[in-house]
């Protein structure tokens, strides 16, 4: 019996509300009604999202499609899998909560809201888009939201720090552009059997998960669909059906050798494919030394669009890797991890550095975001054999699947304490009108639940156990040992450091005797409003710690299956590896890598 | 025999080709009406902008009766004797100038460059200027690929100076038709050497013949005929790339535009550009071998070896047959690429040469203008990117090479509302303010939100961010390269990325001055009241386009792939 996979429709709802409602924020309204009516959109947006928590997701990608520019070869195809369920819950339940800690805005609040919705759906698109063009989009439509969110509400330096975001962002977008018109360039449906079209979702929601794709592919390719006729077309000619769906490139790529054959500068098309994805994305992440752009964004940003960045905006870069750039090109991949571990690990201990040496408190915090944004490209890089040797001799299924459900944990996890930490910044900032951290401390006295939440959440960026930091950076750096030993050693230099700066900033805001600053009178205790933000944070960050499970068995199906096709595809039969533990279990702390710590 | 002659020329003329050309008389009739309408004494007082108005309406309307059964029910058809030809392309290209005149008609009298006592002069000129448009758009003889061009640059040449007792509008004008006479003299003798060596100057003769020439197996005449098509084709290329504003002949592109006013630059960058970029498309399709032709050629050829072969080995005939099929194929793919190859590098390199001048010489302008006219420049080098990759997909995937096409004709479609929103914004504010120069436009914001805005949005479609029209026709003119594939390919897009992201800088300077930067103090700019409100809907009519064909681009990306099917085959 064919399993019920209907188009989701809650998909183009969830992406199509916020934006809906900045259209709706053009008519003159005031600037109470405009916060009350998007914090409403907001809240109703995550509901929705978390409504999708009970989909069934165990029959493959769960689809929704509508023609958009069949001339084009583009169409709106929005899907929803265990991969970017978690990163869209994140989102939605984010984005309100941004909204709540953007109270000190007061000039051109409309607007405000306007952008801050319109961000929403850009990274809900994002995350939902099966479509590369649908993507792209979604990613450019990011940017001058958050342009103007810099340059306008920002602190002195605005100007400046948004053109910087403007010009990375868009260097980086461009070269997404570029890897995807070649990917696109390289494929053809027609070499795809029925079933891996089905499960693409070429044929339509419905025939995802079918029993009988064949008759599933005679049905469409006599339906009235631009992609079918174009289908049946290429196929009489003899000629390649190209396309733009996210997971009919990765299928079409598994299934031809195009892209292996030899490119410009001897290296082969999937290598420069492999190059462009990784360049674009490192900027999105960001690595070092392509980080530049991040710290003055955060500092100059408000307290709520600094959120937004590091919660949500950060997790495209590192999204992007795991669904397009090592499903389609994993031979590459292979063969550059060194390059993407060592990325990873010189952000790691570069990010902690310059967090140490920080006084701003903002700027240390965004400088902690580099350094836990090196461990999502070193999960990533785990599992790739032999390198150094030259030819690399593929990738092991068991160790990349933990390492990248590590990556895609951290991911979520710096989410919500970076998010959060933002957030306990800005309350300083309110009530001191510095961030500086030689004139804070002694602020536990006046003002106990708001410091002891912040030292939580600092605690979990540290990546104590049983907080949300500490399950990615185990899982990372567990399943990276193998292949990268310098790599992980470089990261657990980074968590020494990371602890020094934590402490360091801890101590010096929080503990200490007396407050340095000038007007104590100013150190309020939090304002319901503020408590609403800070509790779920926290709340989140102690849960994702204490019970990992659950969001690890979410992104756990969608990983096994590319961990499986990266091992295929490379040659090595998958090993199982022997010293690592399942993820299931993998919360209890053993083994070499953790001592380290 | 010459009174049959005689009775067949009249019923083509008056039943096939007037009827299919009822837009083009009506421009033309709108011209006469408003030269005449001065000497009719009740007549006189009526405002040029309203004759003219209804003339480009109805011009409008007549072609959109003539499209009624839609873009794809058009067949191909031969007007007046071969000199024009009716198609989809056609009709796609001049309803494409009859939306820029109803939109430039409007503009030149908010901005009050035609005003009530010399209007009629100024829509004279732009409406005769049309009229040969419409001639380039659907040329199919050399004789009218040259009348069109002439027909529209001439009116243009007076329009660059139209503002008189302005030493750098007559500068303007004075150059541009100095070095449009010295192109158009370059293109006429490129012409005669086409004409000459293939004996025709109907295009589509020409381009069989030229295939026949390259096609006949090594001879030295051929050799030699094929050197002088080659001048040939250079030097009407070098006309066009005059046209186009393409470097190396983009030169007067920035003095001109400079001096003219901003109405006049935008109505050169856009109209004009997407005739001249028809008439390529034209030119291109003619003389890039494809299928249809080069199989003629191979059944003859072909047959001819058959009949050797089966001659000289009778008993198994169908196995060499076989082979010298397959040899005759590879011979004639390898004797279709010169022409191919030459076309395909010479427009890859005028692309690459004229979008990487244009973008990195638009970084230091100060005069709005200027900076435009650069990154008009730096615009035709895009929009010759998808002509270089149909040239080369002509061949072995004419529905690429045609949709190629298509990415070409979408993009000038977009590209239209933004350079003439641009250059609108730039004129009003040179009402409004006074001033020309881009610092002068800080804090444009606080006193004209709608034009600042305006402004913005065309500044980021040129640059081509998405939901804006301007990115769908980059993309789709990516899309084509990369299906042309091949390193020169490679080339145009790594170019057209590196260009995207240089041009960040200035256009974002625009974006920033316009809707962000607060008023400079020492500015000596101020501003004359609030800006008008047929200015403010103008706008926003010209506007809308930008937003909205970028959130539905298929309404127009359907339309140009039906304009564009079939070229190639």
């Amino acid at each position: 019996m064919t399993p019920e996979t209907p188009p989701l429709t809650l998909l183009p709802t969830l992406v199509a509300l916020p934006a809906l409602a900045a259209i709706a924020l053009s008519t003159p309204l005031s600037p109470a009604w405009s916060r009350r009516l998007t914090l409403g959109v907001m809240l109703l947006t995550a509901a929705i999202a978390w409504s999708l928590v009970g989909v069934d997701l165990d029959h493959g990608v769960r689809l929704w499609r509508a023609a958009w520019i069949p001339s084009l070869g583009a169409e709106a195809l929005l899907g929803l899998d265990g991969l970017n369920l978690p990163l869209v819950l994140l989102t939605a339940s984010l984005c309100p909560l941004a909204l709540i800690a953007s109270g000190s805005v007061t000039n051109r609040v409309r607007t405000y809201c306007a952008l801050l919705l319109l961000l929403e759906s850009g990274t809900l698109a994002v995350f939902l888009a099966m479509d590369f063009v649908l993507f792209y989009v979604a990613w450019e439509l990011l940017l001058v939201p958050m342009y103007l969110l810099i340059a306008v509400w920002g602190g002195a330096e605005r100007m400046a720090a948004a053109v910087r975001f403007f010009v990375y962002t868009l260097a980086g977008g461009l070269l997404l552009l570029a890897g995807g018109l070649i990917a696109y360039s390289y494929s053809d449906l027609t070499t795809l059997s029925a079933p891996q079209l089905a499960a693409s979702g070429v044929l339509g929601p419905v025939a995802v998960a079918s029993d009988d794709p064949t008759a599933a592919l005679e049905a469409w390719t006599e339906s009235a669909d631009p992609g079918a006729q174009r289908f049946t077309r290429a196929e009489a000619s003899a000629e390649p059906a190209r396309t733009f769906n996210l997971l009919a490139l990765v299928a079409s790529a598994e299934q031809t050798d195009a892209l292996s054959g030899v490119g410009p500068f001897g290296k082969s098309a999937e290598w420069w494919l492999f190059a462009l994805l990784l360049g674009g994305m490192a900027i999105k992440l960001p690595a070092v030394p392509l980080h530049t752009w991040l710290p003055r964004a955060h500092v100059e940003a408000p307290t709520g669009v600094s959120m937004l960045l590091a919660g949500v905006l950060l997790k495209l870069g590192g999204y992007a890797l795991v669904r397009i750039a090592w499903p389609l090109c994993p031979t590459a991949a292979c063969e550059l991890a060194w390059l993407v571990a060592g990325l990873g690990g010189v952000s790691i201990v570069w990010g902690a550095l310059a967090a140490l040496a920080q006084d701003d408190m903002k700027r240390l915090v965004a400088y902690s975001s580099v350094s836990h944004m090196g461990y999502v490209l070193l999960g990533l890089a785990a599992g790739a054999g032999a390198t150094g040797s030259g030819a690399s001799a593929g990738w092991d299924a068991d160790t990349w699947r933990i390492g990248a459900s590590g990556a895609v944990f951290q991911m979520v996890a710096h989410g919500v304490t970076s998010a959060g930490l933002f957030y306990c910044v800005g309350l300083l900032y309110e009530r001191c009108g510095h961030r500086d951290l030689r004139r804070l401390g002694g602020l536990f006295n006046p003002m106990p639940l708001a410091s002891g939440m912040a030292v939580v959440l600092l605690i979990a960026s540290l990546g104590a156990p049983g907080l949300c930091g500490f399950v990615g950076e185990l899982l990372t750096l567990l399943a990276a040992w193998d292949a990268h030993p310098v790599a992980v050693t470089l990261a657990a230099i980074g968590t020494i450091l990371t602890a020094a700066y934590i402490l360091r900033a801890t101590r010096l805001a929080y503990f200490g005797p007396v407050y340095r600053g000038d007007d104590t009178a100013q150190l309020t205790p939090l304002r319901p409003a503020e408590l609403f933000v800070l509790t779920p944070l926290v709340l989140a960050a102690v849960t994702l710690g204490v019970r990992p499970q659950p969001l690890l068995d979410t992104i756990d199906k969608p990983l096994t299956a590319s961990a499986e096709s990266l091992a295929a595809r490379t040659g090595e039969p998958p090993l199982v590896a022997a010293v690592l533990s399942p993820p299931g279990s993998s919360t209890e702390p053993p083994t070499d890598a953790a001592d380290a710590r | 025999m010459l009174p049959t002659l005689v009775e067949q020329l009249a019923t083509d003329t008056t039943g096939v080709s007037l009827p299919a050309a009822r837009p083009e008389v009506a421009l033309c009739a709108t011209i006469v009406a408003m030269l005449l309408s001065r000497l009719i004494p009740g007549v006189r007082r009526l405002d040029a902008f309203w004759i003219a108005l209804a003339g480009v309406v109805t011009a409008a309307g007549l072609l959109v009766a003539e499209a009624s059964g839609g873009l794809a029910a058009i067949e191909r058809t031969e007007l007046f004797t071969g000199l024009l030809v009716q198609d989809p392309l056609g009709v796609y290209a001049r309803g494409l100038l009859l939306v820029f005149a109803l939109l430039f008609v409007p503009l030149v009298r908010i901005t009050g460059l035609a005003n009530r006592h010399d209007g009629q002069d100024l829509y004279t000129l732009v409406l005769g200027a049309l009229v040969g448009m419409c001639l380039m758009a659907r040329a199919n003889h050399l004789v009218t690929v040259f009348i069109g061009i002439e027909m529209a640059s001439v009116p243009s040449y007076v329009l660059a100076g139209i503002v008189k007792g302005r030493r750098r509008a007559g500068e303007a004008a004075l150059k541009y038709s100095v070095y449009g006479a010295a192109a158009a003299g370059v293109m006429l003798y490129g012409v005669s050497l086409l004409a000459g060596v293939l004996g025709t100057a109907h295009l589509p003769t020409m381009g069989a013949r030229a295939a026949a020439l390259v096609a006949s197996p090594g001879a030295d005449a051929a050799v030699a005929q094929l050197t002088v098509l080659a001048l040939g084709a250079t030097l009407l290329l070098v006309g066009m790339a005059f046209k186009l504003s393409a470097a190396p002949f983009h030169f007067w592109a920035p003095d001109v535009f400079a001096g003219a006013p901003a109405e006049i630059g935008g109505f050169l960058s856009t109209a004009s550009k997407a005739a001249a970029l028809v008439l390529m498309v034209r030119l291109l399709a003619a003389a890039a071998p494809h299928n249809a032709m080069l199989a003629e050629d191979q059944t003859s050829s072909l047959a001819a070896s058959v009949a050797l072969v089966s001659t000289a080995d009778s008993p198994a005939p169908s196995k060499p047959a076989a082979a010298s099929n397959a040899a005759e194929t590879g011979a004639a793919a390898a004797t279709g690429d010169p022409i191919r190859r030459f076309l395909t590098v010479s427009l890859a390199m005028v692309a690459i040469a004229t979008c990487t001048l244009g973008n990195l010489a638009a970084f230091g302008q100060k005069n709005a203008k200027r900076l435009l006219a650069y990154s008009t420049i730096a615009h035709a080098g895009y929009l010759l990117m998808p002509l270089a990759a149909a040239v080369r997909l002509a061949r072995e995937d004419p529905t690429a090479a045609d949709a190629a096409v298509g990415a070409m004709l979408f993009y000038a479609t977009g590209y239209l509302f933004l350079n003439l929103t641009a250059f609108a914004v730039v004129a009003l504010v040179r009402n409004h303010r006074g001033t020309e120069q881009l610092d002068d436009y800080a804090g444009l914001g606080r006193s004209a939100p709608l034009a600042a805005g305006a402004l913005a949005i065309a500044a980021l479609g040129l640059l081509g961010l998405p939901p804006l029209v301007g990115f769908f026709g980059k993309f789709a003119m990516l899309r084509s390269v990369v299906e042309a594939s091949g390193p020169l390919m490679t080339a145009l897009l790594v170019t057209a990325l590196l260009n995207t992201a240089a041009s960040v800088f200035y256009y974002l300077r625009l974006v920033k001055l316009a809707v962000i930067e607060r008023p400079n103090a020492n500015s000596a700019a101020v501003d004359r009241g609030p800006m008008p409100p047929l200015a403010r809907t103008w706008l926003v009519v010209c506007g809308a386009p930008i937003v909205v064909l970028g959130l539905f681009p298929e309404v127009v990306a359907s339309l140009a792939s039906a304009a564009s099917s079939g070229l190639f085959r």
